[in-house]
Formats: structure tokens, sequence, C-alpha cells
């Protein structure tokens, strides 16, 4: 139907066609522009070490002339999705912002596909760039987690694999958290995100579990855990998580300018989804509230989202936050 | 997620309001599974929810159990410190003082705010500018530990002496945002001198001001500083050690003290840091071996040199420790404050002065400073100077005088003679350096160097002259190069690196050398002995002899002293008696400083082997020397041969 089509796509953890929620099934949303062009850049990703460099290939492929913004869609486990935006925001001209997601595999952690042109394959990333004056694009991202209980040190960590927190082995700590629940994981801890800060006064990033290794007593996350960086448990119940959505919306909003937009594309994270059960859907109704009815609403459910933590701020890796990417033509 | 059970409400439910439907059937069966589904997650949920909070509150209880017991540790370890704290946030510039930190400087709790100027301010200043060096240096990352002395001003309006130590704690940027420690009083440490518990220099700094300042606002009696220093005490550190010269140091203390006692009395540490009477004496200790005594209310100068003898009266006793016994003398300079001093380092610089030409006089010596002294001391210290710079530049070398075998008539050895050639003055004479070197302890290193020079010497004149084989070279020792227990070592060294055998060398050592550590003495004896080096006892007979020793001595031979030459019928007897004694103890006899050919003809005649003096030649440089090295020169009339 599209021969000319770029095609790029993921694996996911649950798929969001309107205020709907699906499983096992493809959801494909068809842009057409105007004015504006595309590009689309990928990489492999040979290892987690890699990912940093992945990044910096993806942004070398994308002629900077004219960039507006960059939609990414990457491998959702054999990555360190922290490395990857640090290396492809490293290489960008300021004002470019980039969103974007990281492939689900249901609540298995086992495989996630990447889907470029005609292929699906695991441990690549594929960069959408958007080029002309008429794009407009907004981006929120929001989670609406709450720490709790003591903050504790980050005592042993490699890259993004956790070993210690004050001493103690960081495992130990989420099956006590964990109790019956602790068999589940890793998709158990997905209750239990992470809230990581270098320093008391930096703004804390949210970090969930990708992998556990018991031999090792070790847990690997979506992002880094640097060594030294203060974390808290953060737990979250319904009303909190609909807020969270309710809140990224509005500020996509806000950055937009208020009308509404083309398309919105939204990426929540599979943790959200596991606490939610039954009432996924709110939160996504609860995007439409804000945004109206006539907006197209397309996306999926992830194992990490790409979105800077305000307009003004650099692109990051979140983890259990919805984040809305909204798109116009003017 | 398949739920076998209902959820015991959702059963209540059906019970009560769907009694009359088969629940079992659609559309019922499916919307109860849902509703039953979100009753257990909702269960789920609070439980998981829950357990969280008992957990992390239980954590947080612990956690804050433990932070308690720190504080309470912390609490008490600070109490037993009695050192004061501070902690200085730097973000709102606040301080945190203990009530320990204020009461060091004599305020009560509520006397000082929470300012950092009620720190700074009260810092001496004079140290202001390295505390505020020092801090800044810290803060920037420069230094891992603030730590600095510096004056504090106490609330009597005194300073006292504090060590504030620090540590800055960093954010993430690097940027310091708070900075603690502690300050400790240490005033009494900076006054008292450690090893004798006597005042420091910087105390009897302080006291001698004021009583200059007395003395220049009341007049009255004057005073006298005496400035103490012990006689060859670098000596007692090197071969005794450390240990055995800081024992030393406190018995000197001790003893000074009480032969300051009862007339003069003595200020004491207890008292030192409280307001000590003017009238009192103090002793002190201002570095080293050097003590101050300073007299209050002397009459004059006599009054002054009376004490001084007193002192070294009761020094001159001997020293017993670590079980052996050392003896001292000290050499004392005086300075009177009738010569009208503002400064105290003068008037302490004068009695040092006073002090040094007493000890140039010889040991155990006191004098009173007058201004010719310091001409005198000042071309001393040139000497020295120049010394230093002729150790640098080779200008010592031997000199050699011949030895004569007065059996045979020919040349049997050479004593080999320290020599300095001064590039202005020329030739200088031993006697007037060697006390210089022998104080300032380069006699070691010229007594090396000579030793190595001089056997170089011997293997040129083996490797020219057929008849030096059997030559030998007699080299003086003094007795800090003899309390060095590896002398034989280095001898050794010296002959083989010049490939000499040992039995071409005789060691040369005074009497009052050997005496001064018998024990010793006879260990380093025996062991060049064993090595094959002969050993002779110089000077033999110059009032130290004593034959309940002698015999234990492993030597070879005596030199006498040149006075038994004399020809008097008295020595004549006693040298008839040692020549016995020698020979009784197999020990040959050289005799020194022989003129005549009268006084070759008595000493043979009494069994004397050898003899050397002007008679047969003067001390010759290698060149003359090598000119009379002939095994067929006969240096006596034929008919001695």
């Amino acid at each position: 139907m599209y021969p000319d089509a770029h095609l790029v796509g993921c694996s996911t953890s649950g798929e969001i066609c309107g205020v709907q929620i699906l499983d096992d099934s493809i959801v494909a949303t068809a842009l057409e522009f105007e004015d504006t062009t595309v590009r689309v850049a990928r990489s492999c990703i040979a290892n987690e070490d890699d990912s940093l460099r992945a990044g910096q290939r993806l942004a070398e492929q994308l002629p900077p002339e004219a960039l507006s913004h960059i939609f990414v869609l990457s491998d959702g486990l054999k990555v360190n999705g922290s490395k990857l935006v640090e290396g492809l925001t490293g290489k960008l001209p300021d004002g470019v912002t980039i969103t974007g997601g990281l492939a689900g595999d249901g609540t298995r952690f086992e495989d996630t596909l990447v889907v470029d042109g005609c292929n699906a394959t695991s441990r690549i990333a594929a960069a959408v760039g958007f080029y002309g004056r008429r794009i407009q694009v907004g981006c929120a991202s929001l989670g609406g987690w709450d720490p709790f209980g003591p903050e504790r040190f980050i005592t042993a960590a490699s890259g993004n694999v956790l070993y210690e927190l004050d001493g103690q082995s960081a495992l130990a700590l989420y099956k006590r958290y964990l109790g019956e629940h602790a068999n589940e994981l890793p998709a158990s801890g997905l209750l239990f995100p992470l809230s990581v800060r270098d320093d008391e006064h930096d703004e804390p990033s949210v970090r969930t579990i990708l992998a556990i290794d018991d031999a090792r007593q070790s847990m690997t996350f979506a992002g880094d855990m640097p060594v030294g960086a203060r974390a808290r448990l953060m737990k979250a119940n319904f009303d909190r998580l609909i807020d969270g959505a309710t809140g990224a919306a509005r500020s996509n909003f806000a950055s937009i300018g208020s009308t509404p937009p083309d398309l919105a594309l939204l990426i929540s994270c599979v943790g959200r989804r596991m606490v939610l059960k039954q009432r996924t859907e709110e939160e996504v109704e609860a995007v439409r509230d804000v945004l109206g009815p006539h907006v197209p609403l397309a996306g999926f459910y992830s194992y990490g989202e790409i979105c800077p933590f305000r307009a003004s701020t650099r692109c990051q890796l979140h983890n259990q936050t919805m984040t809305i990417t909204t798109l116009s033509e003017r | 997620l398949t739920v076998v059970t209902r959820h015991s409400l959702l059963e209540r439910q059906i019970k009560r309001c769907l009694g009359h439907v088969d629940t079992n059937a659609e559309p019922w069966a499916s919307f109860l599974a849902v509703v039953n589904e979100a009753y257990y997650a909702f269960d789920r949920d609070r439980a998981m929810t829950e357990r969280s909070m008992d957990l992390s509150s239980a954590e947080l209880i612990e956690a804050n159990h433990r932070l308690r017991e720190s504080e309470e540790r912390y609490a008490l370890a600070a109490e037993a410190s009695n050192d004061g704290l501070w902690d200085w946030k730097l973000t709102t510039n606040e301080v945190y003082f203990s009530a320990r930190w204020k009461a060091i400087l004599g305020h009560g709790d509520d006397e000082i705010s929470n300012s950092p100027t009620e720190w700074l301010e009260r810092v001496h200043p004079q140290d202001r500018k390295s505390v505020e060096h020092d801090i800044e240096r810290h803060l920037a990352g420069r230094s891992l530990h603030f730590e600095n002395e510096h004056r504090m001003r106490h609330k009597s309006g005194s300073f006292r002496w504090v060590l504030t130590r620090g540590l800055s704690v960093r954010n993430a940027q690097g940027v310091a945002v708070r900075f603690a420690g502690s300050q400790s009083d240490i005033t009494a440490g900076k006054v008292v001198d450690a090893l004798t518990g006597l005042p420091n220099r910087m105390l009897l700094l302080d006291r001698l001001a004021r009583l200059l300042e007395r003395q220049r606002r009341q007049g009255g009696p004057p005073f006298a500083v005496l400035f103490l220093d012990l006689d060859a005490f670098k000596m007692v550190n090197d071969s005794f050690g450390h240990i055995v010269g800081d024992e030393l140091l406190r018995l000197v203390a001790r003893r000074l003290e009480s032969s300051l006692r009862p007339n003069d009395r003595v200020t004491r540490v207890v008292e030192v840091t409280g307001a000590a009477g003017m009238d009192d004496h103090t002793l002190a200790r201002i570095g080293g071996d050097e003590f101050i005594i300073l007299l209050d209310s002397v009459r004059d100068v006599v009054d002054a040199t009376r004490v001084a003898h007193r002192i070294q009266a009761a020094l001159s006793r001997p020293f017993v420790t670590s079980g052996r016994e050392v003896f001292t003398s000290a050499s004392i300079g005086i300075a009177m404050s009738s010569s009208g001093y503002t400064e105290p380092e003068e008037m302490l610089r004068d009695a040092d002065t006073a002090m040094y030409r007493a000890k140039m006089g010889g040991k155990g010596r006191s004098e009173a400073f007058d201004a010719g002294m310091r001409v005198q001391v000042l071309e001393r210290l040139q000497l020295d100077t120049s010394i230093r710079i002729g150790v640098q530049r080779h200008e010592f070398f031997p000199y050699f005088q011949p030895i004569v075998d007065l059996r045979t008539g020919r040349l049997a050895a050479f004593e080999a003679l320290l020599r300095w050639r001064h590039p202005d003055r020329g030739i200088v004479l031993p006697t007037e350096f060697i006390p210089i070197i022998e104080e300032n302890g380069l006699v070691v290193p010229i007594g090396s160097a000579f030793v190595r020079d001089v056997c170089r010497q011997m293997r040129r004149w083996l490797d020219d002259h057929a008849g030096a084989g059997r030559l030998q070279i007699n080299v003086n020792f003094a007795s800090q190069q003899f309390l060095d227990p590896g002398l034989p070592q280095q001898l050794l060294e010296a002959l083989g690196r010049a490939r000499i055998a040992p039995d071409h060398l005789v060691v040369e050592i005074t009497e009052h050398s050997a005496i001064r550590d018998l024990a010793l003495t006879i260990d380093v004896l025996e062991e060049l002995q064993g090595a094959g080096i002969r050993v002779v006892l110089d000077d033999f007979g110059t009032g130290y002899s004593s034959l309940a020793w002698l015999h234990r001595l492993p030597i070879s031979g005596l030199k006498l002293d040149p006075s038994f030459i004399q020809d008097d019928p008295r020595r004549r007897e006693i040298l008839q008696a040692i020549i016995a004694l020698a020979r009784a103890l197999d020990l040959t006899v050289t005799a020194e400083g022989i003129e005549s050919t009268d006084q070759c003809d008595r000493l043979r005649d009494l069994g004397c082997d050898f003899a050397q003096g002007f008679v047969f030649a003067h001390p010759l440089d290698a060149e003359q020397a090598a000119l009379v090295i002939s095994p067929d020169r006969v240096w006596l009339p034929a008919a001695y041969t």
C-alpha cells in the first residue's frame, strides 16, 4: 500500500491504538507530510558497551542541516539506554529534540525486536530524523511514582549492573520487599523502580530492572547505576500513575501552544501496565482527555522511554513514565 | 492470570444480591471473573504496599538507632578528647562551635554566636594570614586536610596556642559545602620542652622579654643569662645512640635543677603556664644540648660566674644511663643585663658567643661576654666555613715523618700527619684546625679520606721502591672515629682498594681516647688485631696511665709522651720503669720529639725500640718522603749500627 514508505517499528509489551490497549497485535501508523522530509538511520548494538558508539553512529547518519527532531526505537534488553542517548545527543546540534523508546517483550524480558524496513531483528536501533521548518514537535514525560524508605548509596555497580546498596546485596533487598513475588523477578521488580540521583540537589532519574543474576547477586537496570549515587525505592498506586499521564499530556500541550496536534505517539512503561492492570486504559484515556477527542493516538508499552526532562534540557532515558511525542505540520 | 476461587468478598456480595442467578452462566461468569481478578489485584497491591511500609519503617528505625548510637559515641569521644569542635555550613555561612571550643577561649556557651568571624577575628594578627591561606587552600581542594597552629585571643586578653584541624565535604561538582573539625589547646606543649619538661625557647624568650622590659622601666638589680652547652654531646649521641643521648639530657636537666636549688629557685613546668613569679629563676632547654639559665637578681658578673662554676662542678660527676657511666662537661657563656639590652634575642646571642669562646678555650669552662669576643667568634666561624670548603676541595692531605729503628739505624715507618693546604694561607698546622673538626664532627669524613690518601701513597711507594717492602705507616685516629664500630671494616676496605697488606698499617690512638669508652675500645682493637692491623697507644704517660687496664688492651706498642725525653734523673727512672713494663707486656716502645743524638744514645741504652723527631727529619711531603725510602740509608752515626 505504501511502496515508498520508510518502515520503522518494534516489539512491545502492549500496543496502544486509540484508547485501546492490545496484546499480540500490530499497530501501524502512516505519516504523510506536506513539507517535512524524513530520513532513517540504523545501527547495530554489538553489546551493552557498544551503546554509546551506537548512539553516535545513528547521529552521524543524520545530516544536521534543517534537522528538527529525532524519533528513536532501540532493542530493549541488549543495550545501556543511558549510553545510547548520551551518544546520540553528544553528536547533535542544540535545539534538536529526541524522543522514543526501548522495545518490549511482554513481561518476559527475553528478546526484543526493532523493525527497520523489511527486517525485524534484535541488537539494533533505528532513528527517524524529521527535517524542515514546518514540523512542530511537542514532548513530555511524567511518572507519578513516589520514593519511599531510606535513601541508600550505590556502593557496588558497573555500568548499568547494580550489585550493592549501602554495602548490602541489592538483589536480596528487592527479594525481601517483594516477598512472595520474588520468584516473579525480573518482572515483579518493576513494582519497585529505583529513583537515582548523583547528588542531593539533582533531579532524580527513575530506573527499572531488566534482568537479575542470582549467581552474581546482580541486577541489570535500563540505565546507568553510578557508584556513589543515591538511590531510593519507589512505589505507585493507580491514581498517582494516572495523574502522571495527565501531567505528561498537559505539559506536552503547553509546549506546543495548546493547539491540538495532528498525531500523538504514546510510549509508556511496562511497569505502569503491571500496576494498572485492568485500569491501564485509563491512563491513555487521561491523555486523550487533555489532548482532545480528535487527536489520533498510537504507541506502545516499552522497556524504557526517551525524552528531555523539560523542553529546555537535554534528552534522557526514563523508566516508568508515560512519554508523549506530538507531531504537527504548521 | 487464572483465578480459580472467588474472592470471599465477591462470594458474599453474590450471595446477597444475586442469589437467584446462575453466576456460572454468561454473561455473569465473564463479568464476575474480571471483577474477581480486580479484587485480588487490589488485595495484592495493598498487601505489597503494607509490606513495603513495614519493612521500610523497620529499616528506618534501625538506621535511626544506629545514628543515635554513633551520635552518642561521637559525643563521648568529643568530650573525652577535650577538644573543641566546629562545624561550618558553607552554604549558609553558619558555624556550630561546641561548648568546649568556647571554653578553651574562656567563654561561656552563650557568649559566642554562630558566625565564622567569631573564629577568624580571634586569631592573633600575626597568624591570621596563614590561617586564612590554609583555609582557602583546603576549600579550593589544594590540600587534603586543613591543619594550622595559631594563637587565639582568650577572654582574658591573653593568647592561647591552638591546633585546628578540619576536613571539608564536597558536592558532586567538587565544591566544598561543609567544613568541620576540632580545636585543641596546645599552649602547654608550645612552651614546654617535651624531652625534659623544662620551659622551651619560646617561653624563655617571653620571660626574658618581660625581665628586660621590667629592667627598662623600673631599673633594679641586674640579671644574667647563662648559656650552657654540653661538650662533645654529639659524640655521646653518635656512639651510644639517641636513646642514651636523650636520657643524658634528661639527667642533665634534673642535675641542673637541683644544683640551682635552694638558693637559686627554679621554675618548673607546673608553674610555667600560670602566672609565674618574676623573681624566680628560669631553667630552659632551647634545643639540642643547649640549656639556658636565667638568673634573676645576681649582683654582678662575679656572682653569675660563681653559679656557673657550681653548675659545672655538679655536672662533673658521672651520669649513669643504661647501666653505663657517662662523663660530660659543659661550656657556659654569661651575658649580663647591665649591658643594656632591649631585645631578648640579642642577650641570648651574646651569651651564646661567650659560650662559644669558652668552648674554644677548652672544655668545661665559662666566660662572660665582652664586646671583643664577637670578633674572635666571627673569625672562628670563618675558619669553620673555610674548613668545610677545604674538605670539598680536597685541601687536606698527609705529611710523613720518619720513624727510625734504634737498633738498625734504618727507616722503620712513617707517621702520617694531617695537613691543610689553605689557598691563601699556605700550609695550616693541625693545632689550629683539629679542635674545630673534632667539635663540628668533620673529623670523621676528613679522617676517612686521610686513610684512603695514605693507603694510595703507600701503594705508589711499594710500586716504585724496592726498599719500601717492610715500610709501615702510622695513622692517628681521633676518639670520635674510634667510637665508630665500622672503623675496622672501613680500614680494611681502604687497604683492600690499594692492595696493601694490613701489617703495613699501624693505628695510633691516644690514651685519652682509649679510656673514653674502654669496653668499646677493646672490642674495636680486638677486631683490628684480628684483621692483622697493629695498634699503638699514643701520648702514653700523660696523666691517664693506669696499669690496671693497660694489659687488657690488645695493643702492640706504646708511644711515649715527649715530656719523658727530657734529661733529668727522676724522669729517667720513670722512663726505665715504663720500658721494663712494656717489655714485660711484650710491647714495643717508640720515643717522640727526639732532637739530639745524645737523646738517641740514652734511649737506645734504656732499650727503647724506635724514635722519631727533628734529629732525623721534620714531617715531609710525599715527594720528599719518597727520597728517603731506601734500605741502605742509615739515619744514625755509624757507631750505632
